[in-house]
């Protein structure tokens, strides 16, 4: 049996109104192809690049947040690479003093993955290529746009462990507001690297596999190439170090390109930017303006005494954390409640219907009032159910219950009166309660289905002992 | 010494395509140029600061505002050719 190693870079597209080194939009990809360019972006003689301050405190932010030494002194480079999406005919990039170095992050099992770097770049332009045709396209909206590239030590081993890594690296993101982090709008994109070995021996020849844009092919590509390289191994075979692609559709990795003859990339001092000097007061400032991150706030809710599962379900999603934390705060009731009521019914019409919870129109007062009504017994939990959606979809519980005439039966009279008419009823019923006390249910239901649901199944219950009696 | 297969490797890189006579003129002025930096090599640099910029400045930054330069038709005024929009390049992937 062979072990797997693993690791990944990771790139973030930074969330910055203006692009990395111009101040052209960054958030032009979804706009008409290069209606987002400059002399800068664009590469034309004579132009200058100049650091957007907000990318940089960003990439250092994210780097504080995975335990990365930040140097005094980080400065960008040139790497020089030919490519119709790279006008400039290089990209810059960081080498030498990378923002973030040697950092860490923790996995559920308990294994600390070690980040080797984090380093700020700009992204290329987008390169769209029509069919039967004998060229390509290029729009440079794209291109010049602030990322981050994060690096990890090749020490996942499992696809599983990289699928939790990958989560937990989005959740920090969102959480930081650094990133969206939405591999499926591009702006999460990993590569793996990976290579097998027999326990104890030296790491193998590692073949990288390019661009992955989801989560699923991550996880899918590295349990594909296990199986690949398995059998190349065990038939006497050597693994080539190449670079491969994934196809979605055919569920398989594909040659990209071989690594021999790989571009020397001439990296060299960007001359044409100074380089940064970051104080331990930039550094300080930068901390405290850090929101919290998703473990923090799982170790919060689990002093709360939250199920575990729901505290981490909560806890990794930047959205529902925030809803959970503005219930919690003016909610007298049992926080476990809250965590049960958006991990179950809400997650559940959430999923049904394929939208997150920012997306629809439930606000935190209107859940705490629907709690606020089953904890005064004002309505049945079920009752409370049959109008979540309503009350997802903007409605105030309170409102829904005074116009559907939903509040549960507390008047004595009314419930007397349906449960005399209940007994009249039954009389068998009631013989076989006098004969074994516990029947009482029996009725109770009765009455229950008479009142619509509405009774107080406590008065209720009371009342029939007190007839019967 | 730059070599003919040097030359080869740069013309690669660079996605250029010079004659042979080009190839060599270029490469002998290339070895022109080697040659100073093999003097430059023989000076005692141990203890010397790299210097990547003539300026010693630094924390020099813009802050996060946007400003529109170009329109599409001014972007794709450089272009040697354009198609709805786009630039056109020759194609870089095999398959459609
Ligand atoms: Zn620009």
């Amino acid at each position: 049996m062979y072990e797997t190693v693993i690791g990944l870079e990771v790139h973030l597209a930074l969330s910055t109104n203006s692009k990395m080194f111009c101040s052209c939009p960054a958030e032009s990809q979804k706009n008409e192809a290069n209606t987002a360019s400059c002399p800068v972006c664009l590469g034309l003689p004579g132009s200058l690049p100049t650091i957007n301050e907000h990318a940089v405190e960003k990439g250092i932010m994210f780097s504080l947040a995975l335990d990365c030494q930040v140097p005094k002194r980080t400065q960008f480079h040139r790497k020089h690479y030919y490519y119709p999406d790279q006008p400039k005919n290089y990209q810059i990039s960081q080498y030498d003093h990378p923002v973030g170095e040697h950092g860490k992050l923790s996995l559920s099992n308990g294994r600390q993955i070690g980040i080797t770097r984090c380093h700020l770049e700009e992204d290329a332009g987008r390169l769209v290529h029509p069919s039967y045709v004998d060229y390509s396209l290029v729009d440079v909206n794209r291109a010049g746009t602030a990322l981050i590239e994060m690096v990890t030590e090749p020490e996942i081993e499992s696809s599983d462990e990289a699928r939790e890594f990958l989560r937990k690296i989005r959740a920090i993101a969102q959480a930081l507001g650094i990133s969206d982090a939405n591999p499926e709008e591009g702006k999460m994109r990993a590569d793996v690297n990976i290579s097998l070995r027999k326990a104890g021996e030296e790491l193998g020849t590692k073949v990288e596999i390019k661009n992955l844009n989801s989560f699923k092919s991550v996880q899918r590509s590295i349990e594909f190439e296990i199986k690949r390289q398995t059998r190349i191994l065990e038939d006497g075979g050597k693994i080539r170090q190449d670079t491969m692609g994934w196809d979605d559709g055919g569920q398989k990795t594909y040659l990209m390109r071989t690594k021999e003859g790989e571009a020397d990339y001439s990296y060299m001092p960007e001359p044409d930017l100074p380089p940064l000097i970051i104080s331990q007061e930039q550094i300080k400032q930068i901390k405290a303006k850090t929101p919290e991150l998703p473990d923090s706030k799982l170790a919060r809710y689990l002093e709360l005494k939250i199920k575990e599962q729901d505290a981490k379900q909560i806890a990794i999603d930047l959205h529902i954390s925030k809803f959970f934390d503005e219930v919690s705060t003016s909610y007298s009731g049992n926080s476990q409640t809250i965590a049960n009521w958006l991990t179950g019914d809400i997650a559940g019409y959430l999923n049904n219907n394929q939208l997150k919870i920012q997306e629809t129109k439930l606000s935190p007062q209107n859940l705490r009032k629907l709690l606020e009504l089953i904890d005064s017994k004002t309505i049945s939990g079920k009752v409370a159910k049959d109008i979540l959606e309503d009350v997802i979809n903007g409605h105030d519980p309170a409102k829904l219950v005074e116009e559907r005439a939903l509040g549960q039966i507390s008047d004595n009279s009314a419930i007397i009166a349906i449960a005399q008419k209940v007994i009249d009823d039954n009389p068998e019923l009631v013989e076989r309660v006098r004969a074994n006390p516990k029947a009482i249910n029996a009725l109770l239901g009765l009455v229950m289905r008479e009142s619509k649901g509405k009774a107080n199944p406590e008065l209720v219950r009371k009342t029939l002992q007190d007839i019967l009696a | 010494m730059i070599t003919d297969k040097d030359m080869q490797d740069l013309q690669k890189l660079a996605r250029l395509k010079v004659s042979d006579e080009e190839s060599h003129h270029l490469k002998d002025e290339l070895n022109k140029i080697m040659a100073y930096f093999e003097q430059i090599k023989d000076l005692d640099t141990d203890g010397i600061e790299e210097l990547a910029r003539p300026i010693d400045s630094f924390n020099i930054f813009r802050a996060d505002e946007q400003i529109i330069t170009y329109s599409q038709e001014e972007a794709l005024k450089i272009a040697v050719e354009a198609e709805d929009g786009f630039f056109k390049v020759p194609r870089t992937i095999d398959n459609d």
